[in-house]
C-alpha cells in the first residue's frame, strides 16, 4: 500500500527518518547491531588503520623539512632523499624514506583550529566543533554502516584507547571502538575484557551463562526492546570470549620473531603489527593512538631530542614495516593507512626549544586503500607556515576517507534534535590522490 | 474567488429504519464510528477542544484525480454511490472521478441505516500556479527533503528550499537557474524537470512520479500554460488540517481521511490527493497517497500529513476486542493520572497489567528517588509492614533523604549540562547552588527565573546561577538551549530556515535569540583567570537577522509580549513570560521531563520536541499534569508525589498476554535502563565493594561524582552523560546498551574483582558458614531486592549443596544474579 519507489529508497528522506524514529538511528533497537560479515574476497569494504599522533606532530621536522627556512624555523634536522623523486623528508625517518613511493604525502593540510580538542574533533569527524553536538568519528560511522562485528571480532578497535573525539558522538555508544588497552610488546600481553580473569575458566563462564539464563526465565522484570538489546550484546560478548578466532587474533606472540623485530619491539611497533593482524582477520577500522609517553607529540619543550630519540624511531620503523608488510601480503590496496595528528607545530622555535600549536599548516601521510602510489600533494611556504598550493581542509580529508571506505560522504544522519546532518561539512573527496 | 465551502456541507442523518435504508447491503457489517473531531493545535493551546465534525463541500476540478469514498467509511465500492448529479463517476478503484462540471452528492448507507451525504462540486480546471499547485508536489514527492534537493547546498546543482519554505526561491530555481534549462517553454513536455521527475532521463532520485500519474499531468499542464508563478496577491495557503483529527475504528478495515487546506481568501480545498501521507506505526494502520487508510491491528498511531510546507497530524485509534469494564475498575479508581490512563486504555480495550508487588515497588521507588537499591533491612521492614499507606510513606521518607538531592541534582545537572567543560570554574558553584535549591524545595519557576536573571560572578556562592548566562556569548545558541531544555522546543532548525514541521519561523527564532543578546560574560582581560568572568548587561548587544542583517527586537514565541523597558534586561522580561502560569511551554516541558524520569519514555518523546508534528501518547494526561503542576505552584517534590502515588507508576513491569505492544501507553511499566550512576552504585552496594574514582576518597559513590570532569572509565562505559551535548535522543536522556558495557560487566574485573575481595560482602557471608538456603536468600535480597520464590530457593540451594566447591558455585550464583535482567534494569 505504501509506495516504495526507487526514489524513496535512494534518499534518506524525512520520511525515512520519521519511520526510524527513536529506535532507528539513535536509540536502541533489539539487536541494534548487525553482523556485517562479508564473505572473504567479495566486496568487503576496505579496512583502515589510523595512526594518530596525538598532540600534533611537527611537520617541519618530519614530512615537510625546510632547509632554506629562517634560522629560528629550520630546526636541527637535515633532510634526506626518498624513494619518491623530488621529495625529501627529515633525516630522522630513514625507514620511511624508502617507502615514500608507496604513499601519498599531503603537505598542505590547513585547519582553523589550534586547540587540541577542537582540532581533533575537526579532523576525526569532518566537522568543526560545535558546542551543541559532538559528531561521530570516521570509525564510528564505519561501524554504523558496516556493523559492530566483523565475524567473531569487533569491527572497530582502538589501541590502546580512542583519541579524544574518536568515538560515536551523537550516534549511540554502541558505535564506539572497542579499546584494547595494554602494551602488545609486553610478554604477558592479553586483551583486557576480551579475556576473563584467570579463575574464570571456559567451563565456569559457561556455567555462569547458564545460571543467568535460568534466573532470567523466572524474572520478575519484563522484557522490552532495551532489555533485548542488552541480551544481544551479552550474547555477542560470550561469543567473543569463547571464540577461538577472537582469542587467536590478539595472540601477537604467534607472529615470528623476525616479523616482530621488523615492526620494532616497542608498544607502537607491536600495536601496528597487531593492527595488521586484526585487519587481516576482517577488522574494519583500527585506530592506533600513539601517545608515546607523557606529552605525546605535543612538543612545546625540547622538540628536537623528543622527536629524534623518543617519538620518531618507533614510528619510522613500525610504519615502514606496516606499509611494506601489507604490500608484500597483497593487502595494501585493501587497507587504507592514515598517519596524522590534530595539527602541525609552529615554524618558529620557542624559548624552550619547542614548537607550539599550529593549525594553519601540517602534513599527513596516507597509503594504500585505493590511493595513488607515490604522490605529493600541496606545498607550504618557505617557513612551512601556510599552504601556498592546494590547501586541504580537514573535512576534505574526512570526505576522502569516507569515500575510500565505501561510504558516501554526502549521506546523512539525523542529529538528536532531528536535523539531517551530512557526514562531513560540505567537502568533497580529494580526487587528485585517489587511484 | 467565491467561497466554495458550506459549514453544513456534510449532512449526517440518522434514518433508522426509514425507507431510504437499504437493508440489502450485507457486506457492510459495521460502519466504524467516527468520534467528534478534535482539533489538536499543538502545545500552544493546551486543551483539546471538542467540536462537531465539519467537513467542507469537496471541490474538484476536472483535472483532479478522483476522490475516494468520503469520510472515514468503508472504501469498498458498494458502500458509496452517487446519489445525485452526473458530475462524478466511480471507477474500478472505487475512486469517484470528476467527469463534468456541476454538483453531485454522494451517499452512503450503513448497516443500521445511517445515511451520510457528501456534497461535491466539480469545476472547470483553473490555471495551475506554482505556489499553490506545484510546490505541494515537490513536498509530496520528497524532492525538497533534506536528503535530496532540499539540502543546504542542493543536489547536483539543483537546490530547493527545505520542505518548501521559500516558494519564490524555488520558482526561481526551477524556471531561471542554470540558464533556465530545467524547463522548455517551447516544448513543455521535453522540460528537464518532467524528464527527470518521471525517470526518463537519468535522475539520482529515480522516478519520482510516473508519466501516467495525475501529479505528472499537473506538472505538465503548468508548464504548458507558461509555468506561471501565480498571482502574488492571490490566495495563499494559510493552514492545513486533517479531517477527522481522530479516527476511532472498532474493526480492521479501510478508512479515509481528508487533508483540508485553508487559503488566505477563506476558501478550503480537499488536497488529499496532493498531500504526503504517513502513518507513524504502520503495524496499526497504513496510509496510501490519497489518504486512504488500512487499519490493521489494534492500537494507536499518528497520521502525519504534509502539504506544501505545512504538516499536521491525526490520531488513529483502533480498539481491540471488547473486554469487561471490570478490568479497568481498579486503575480508574486511582488518581487523576490513573483516570486519564485508564480511560485511554479502556477506549482501546487494552488491559493494564496488575500492580507490582511490594518488593518490586520498593526497589523501583528507591532507585528512582535516591539512585540506589533498598537495603535488605529496608526490604524486610517494608514487606512486613501492614500499613496500608506504606507505599506513600516510603516515598515521603525517600524524598527527605539527603541522597534525593544528590541523585536528582545529577538529573538536573544533565538537563542543564553543568560541567567544568561548559562552565569552567563556575561549575562547582553552580552545582552547589542547584543542590541547595533541590534541598530547600525551591519551586521550578523560581529556579528558572534565577537561572535567567542572575548577574555577577558565577564563581561565587551568591551569584552562582549566573553560570547559566555564560552561554550567552552566542545568543542564538543560548536561546536554542533554553528553548530545548526549559520549553521543549527545538529552534535549531529554524535558525537556518523556517521550520517545516512547526510554527517557528527563522525570524521568530532570531527574535527569541535577541532576548539573550544584552546579557553575557564580560570577556576576561588578558592574563585574567576564567574564574573572574562576570555576567553583565551590555546595552549594545544585538542579534542580526541572517537575511536582512538588521538588528532584531526581542519577541517571545507566542502569547502576550512582555513589556521591555528601554535599557533594561530583556531576560527579566523573558523570565516573566516563561514562568507565567499562562505559558503553555514550560509546565508541559517540565512535567513531561519529570514523567520520563519515572517511565521508559516521556509522554512526548523525544523530550525536547513538543511540536505539533509529535503528539503526546496521552494528550489529556499531559494537560492534566501541567494543570496540576501549576496548582502545586511549580513545586517539584509534591509533583513527584503525584506521579509516584499513581497506580500507573506502580504497575508491574511485565506485560500481560495481550498488552505487550502497549508500553508506550503505560499498560505496564516497561523496564528502563539504569543510569550509569545507579548501576555503578548498585553494584558497589550489592557486593559491599566501593568503586574507585580518581582523586576521590575510598567509599565515594557514583552519585557524588556530579561533574563529568572526574574521569571514570566505569561511568563512561555505563553511559554517563558527558554534558557536552544533550546526551542521546532526549535532553539528559538515558544511557543505552553497548558491547563495551557487556564486555565490562561479563569479563572484566569490575564485577569479578568485587566478588572475590576479602572485605567484600560475599567473603563475609561465607565466613559465617550459612546454610545453602540462607545463602540463596541473602544473595537474592542483596542483588534483586526480593526473596527468592520457593522454587528458586529449592533449585539454587540444592545446586549449592551438591557442589564440591561451595565458594566457587556461590560466587558464580552471585555473579549470575548481578547479570540478570532483574538486576541490570529498573523495572
Amino acid at each position: 500500500m505504501l509506495p516504495t519507489t526507487p526514489h524513496a529508497q535512494m534518499c534518506l528522506t524525512r520520511r525515512t527518518w520519521l519511520g526510524l524514529g527513536l529506535g532507528g538511528l539513535f536509540g536502541i533497537k533489539a539487536g541494534g547491531f548487525s553482523m556485517a560479515q562479508s564473505p572473504p574476497g567479495s566486496n568487503r569494504p576496505r579496512s583502515c588503520i589510523l595512526v594518530w599522533l596525538g598532540g600534533g606532530a611537527s611537520h617541519v621536522d618530519t614530512w615537510d623539512p625546510k632547509p632554506d627556512a629562517d634560522s629560528g624555523v629550520k630546526g636541527e634536522f637535515q633532510s634526506i632523499q626518498t624513494s619518491l623523486a623530488g621529495v625529501r623528508i627529515s633525516e630522522i625517518m630513514p625507514h620511511m624514506a624508502r617507502m615514500m613511493d608507496k604513499t601519498v604525502l599531503i603537505r598542505s593540510l590547513t585547519s582553523p583550529e589550534a586547540d587540541h580538542g577542537r582540532a581533533s574533533h575537526h579532523i576525526l569527524t569532518g566537522w568543526r566543533p560545535n558546542p551543541a553536538l559532538v559528531y561521530p568519528s570516521v570509525g564510528s560511522v564505519y561501524t554504523k554502516k558496516y556493523g559492530g562485528m566483523a565475524g567473531a571480532l569487533p569491527n572497530q578497535v582502538a589501541i590502546p584507547s580512542r583519541p579524544l573525539f574518536g568515538g560515536s558522538g551523537y550516534l549511540s555508544p554502541e558505535f564506539d571502538p572497542l579499546e584494547i588497552p595494554g602494551d602488545p610488546s609486553q610478554p604477558n600481553f592479553r586483551v583486557r575484557d576480551l579475556t576473563p580473569p584467570d579463575q574464570v575458566t571456559y567451563d565456569r563462564l559457561k556455567r555462569r551463562r547458564g545460571m543467568v539464563e535460568t534466573l532470567n526465565r523466572d524474572s520478575q522484570a519484563g522484557q522490552s526492546e532495551i532489555t533485548r538489546a542488552r541480551a544481544a550484546f551479552d550474547s555477542q560478548t560470550y561469543a567473543l570470549l569463547t571464540s577461538s578466532a577472537t582469542q587467536e587474533a590478539f595472540k601477537i606472540h604467534e607472529e615470528s620473531d623476525p616479523t616482530r623485530d621488523h615492526y620494532g619491539r616497542n608498544a607502537l611497533g607491536q600495536s601496528l603489527l597487531l593492527a595488521r593482524r586484526l585487519v587481516e582477520r576482517g577488522v574494519g577500522y583500527v585506530t592506533i593512538n600513539d601517545r608515546s609517553g607523557g606529552l605525546g607529540w605535543d612538543t612545546h619543550v625540547q622538540n628536537f631530542p623528543a622527536l629524534r630519540d623518543r617519538l620518531m624511531p618507533p614510528l619510522d620503523q613500525g610504519l615502514a614495516a606496516l606499509i611494506q608488510d601489507l604490500d608484500a601480503r597483497g593487502q595494501l590496496d585493501d587497507t587504507l593507512v592514515v598517519v596524522c595528528g590534530e595539527f602541525g607545530r609552529t615554524p618558529k622555535i620557542n624559548a624552550q626549544a619547542g614548537r607550539d600549536h599550529h593549525g594553519r599548516a601540517s602534513s599527513m601521510l596516507l597509503a594504500g586503500g585505493g590511493l595513488k602510489r607515490g604522490l605529493l600533494l600541496g606545498r607550504t611556504d618557505r617557513n612551512a607556515a601556510a599552504p601556498v598550493e592546494r590547501p586541504v581542509a580537514p573535512s576534505e580529508v574526512t570526505a576522502t576517507l569516507f569515500s575510500l571506505l565505501g561510504i558516501n560522504p554526502e549521506s546523512r544522519f539525523q542529529s538528536p534534535d532531528g536535523r539531517p546532518i551530512s557526514l562531513v561539512d560540505h567537502s568533497s573527496p580529494i580526487t587528485e590522490i585517489i587511484a | 474567488m467565491k467561497p466554495c465551502w458550506q459549514s453544513l456541507a456534510l449532512i449526517f442523518l440518522s434514518l433508522l429504519g426509514s425507507s431510504c435504508g437499504k437493508p440489502d447491503k450485507p457486506e457492510v457489517q459495521n460502519i466504524p464510528v467516527i468520534a467528534p473531531s478534535m482539533e489538536v493545535v499543538g502545545p500552544a493551546t493546551g486543551a483539546a477542544l471538542a467540536e462537531p465534525m465539519v467537513i467542507p463541500e469537496l471541490v474538484l476540478t476536472l483535472l483532479d484525480p478522483g476522490i475516494v469514498a468520503p469520510l472515514g467509511l468503508d472504501g469498498s465500492a458498494s458502500a458509496w454511490k452517487v446519489r445525485q448529479g452526473n458530475a462524478l463517476e466511480m471507477d474500478r478503484d472505487a475512486l469517484f472521478q470528476p467527469v463534468r462540471p456541476g454538483p453531485a452528492i454522494l451517499e452512503s448507507i450503513g448497516s443500521q441505516g445511517q445515511v451520510q451525504l457528501q456534497p461535491v462540486r466539480v469545476v472547470e480546471p483553473e490555471s495551475v500556479d506554482f505556489t499553490n499547485d506545484i510546490m505541494p508536489l515537490l513536498t509530496r514527492h520528497d524532492c525538497n527533503s533534506g536528503g535530496c534537493h532540499g539540502r543546504l547546498d542542493g543536489q547536483n546543482g539543483f537546490k530547493l528550499s527545505l520542505f518548501g519554505y521559500a516558494a519564490e526561491q524555488d520558482y526561481q530555481a526551477i524556471t531561471r537557474d542554470s540558464a533556465g534549462r530545467r524547463i522548455d517553454r517551447m516544448r513543455p513536455v521535453s522540460s528537464l524537470i518532467l524528464l527527470k521527475a518521471s525517470g526518463r532521463v537519468s535522475h539520482g532520485g529515480g522516478q519520482a512520479m510516473s508519466a501516467s500519474s495525475a501529479d505528472y499531468d499537473r506538472l505538465k499542464r503548468w508548464l504548458e500554460a507558461g509555468a506561471s508563478e501565480g498571482n502574488p496577491n492571490g490566495r495563499r495557503l494559510k493552514s492545513l488540517r486533517v479531517s477527522p483529527t481522530t479516527i476511532q475504528a472498532s474493526e480492521s478495515g479501510k478508512f479515509t481521511a481528508h487533508a483540508i487546506a485553508e487559503f488566505s481568501d477563506g476558501s478550503q480545498r480537499d488536497v488529499s490527493a496532493w498531500s504526503d501521507w504517513k502513518s507513524l506505526d504502520d503495524r496499526v494502520a497504513q496510509a496510501d497517497q490519497f489518504g486512504r487508510l488500512k487499519v490493521l491491528e489494534p492500537g494507536e498511531t499518528d497520521l502525519v500529513v504534509r502539504y506544501g510546507s505545512y504538516v499536521t497530524t491525526a490520531r488513529i485509534s483502533y480498539a481491540g476486542p471488547a473486554i469487561g469494564p471490570g478490568v479497568f475498575e481498579s486503575l480508574a479508581s486511582g488518581t487523576f493520572i490513573d483516570k486519564a490512563v485508564a480511560s485511554h486504555l479502556q477506549s482501546l480495550n487494552i488491559e493494564p497489567s496488575p500492580l507490582a508487588d511490594d518488593s518490586a515497588y520498593l526497589r523501583r521507588a528507591t532507585l528512582d528517588l535516591v539512585g540506589r537499591l533498598p537495603e535488605p533491612v529496608e526490604i524486610r521492614r517494608f514487606l512486613k509492614s501492614t500499613d496500608r499507606e506504606k507505599r506513600r510513606k516510603v516515598v515521603e521518607d525517600l524524598l527527605m533523604d539527603s541522597d534525593f538531592t544528590k541523585f536528582w541534582s545529577l538529573k538536573f545537572g544533565d538537563l542543564l549540562q553543568i560541567s567544568t567543560a561548559r562552565q569552567g570554574n563556575s561549575a562547582p558553584f553552580y552545582l552547589l547552588w542547584l543542590q541547595e535549591q533541590l534541598d530547600r524545595g525551591t519551586a521550578w519557576d523560581k529556579i528558572v527565573r534565577d537561572l535567567l536573571t542572575t548577574r555577577g560572578d558565577p564563581a561565587s556562592k551568591q551569584q552562582a546561577p549566573a553560570a547559566y548566562s555564560l552561554e550567552n556569548i552566542d545568543p542564538v545558541a543560548a536561546s536554542q538551549s533554553t528553548a530545548q531544555r526549559l520549553l521543549g522546543i527545538r529552534l535549531r532548525c529554524a535558525q537556518c530556515h523556517d521550520h517545516p514541521f512547526d510554527v517557528w519561523t527563522q525570524t521568530q527564532s532570531h527574535q527569541f535569540a535577541a532576548f539573550f543578546a544584552k546579557v553575557r560574560p564580560i570577556a576576561p582581560s588578558p592574563g585574567q583567570m576564567m574564574a573572574r568572568q562576570r555576567i553583565g548587561y551590555f546595552a549594545d548587544g544585538q542579534v542580526l537577522h541572517p537575511l536582512t542583517q538588521k538588528s532584531v527586537s526581542p519577541l517571545v514565541l507566542s502569547g502576550n509580549q512582555p513589556l521591555i523597558k528601554p535599557d533594561t534586561d530583556p531576560l527579566a522580561a523573558l523570565a516573566d513570560w516563561i514562568t507565567s502560569a499562562e505559558n503553555p511551554f514550560m509546565t508541559r516541558a517540565f512535567v513531561n521531563w519529570l514523567w520520563a524520569q519515572f517511565f521508559a519514555t516521556g509522554l512526548v518523546d523525544p523530550l525536547d520536541d513538543l511540536s505539533a508534528a509529535n503528539p503526546p501518547s496521552h494528550p489529556a494526561l499531559l494537560d492534566a499534569l501541567a494543570r496540576r503542576f501549576i496548582e502545586l505552584k511549580f513545586q517539584i517534590r509534591p509533583m513527584i508525589v503525584e506521579i509516584l502515588q499513581s497506580k500507573v507508576y506502580q504497575t508491574a513491569s511485565q506485560p500481560t498476554l495481550t498488552n505487550a505492544r502497549f508500553a508506550r501507553l503505560n499498560a505496564f511499566q516497561a523496564p528502563r535502563m539504569m543510569s550509569a550512576q545507579q548501576l555503578a552504585d548498585s553494584l558497589a552496594q550489592a557486593t559491599g565493594m566501593p568503586n574507585r574514582y580518581t582523586n576521590k576518597p575510598t567509599g565515594t559513590r557514583a552519585l557524588e561524582i556530579q561533574d563529568p570532569a572526574t574521569p571514570s572509565a566505569l561511568l563512561d562505559t555505563l553511559g554517563r552523560c558527558g554534558r557536552v551535548d544533550s546526551c542521546g535522543s532526549g535532553i539528559g536522556g538515558s544511557a543505552s546498551s553497548s558491547l563495551r558495557q557487556s564486555l565490562l560487566w561479563i569479563s572484566s574485573d569490575t564485577v569479578d574483582g568485587k566478588l572475590g575481595a576479602p572485605s567484600g560482602y560475599l567473603r563475609q557471608l561465607l565466613d559465617l558458614e550459612p546454610e545453602p538456603v540462607e545463602i540463596v536468600e541473602s544473595l537474592f535480597l542483596r542483588s534483586l531486592c526480593r526473596f527468592p520464590t520457593d522454587s528458586e530457593k529449592q533449585h539454587w540451594s540444592s545446586a549449592i549443596q551438591a557442589s564440591p566447591n561451595r565458594p566457587e558455585i556461590v560466587e558464580d550464583l552471585f555473579w549470575a544474579l548481578l547479570n540478570t535482567r532483574e538486576f541490570l534494569f529498573n523495572h
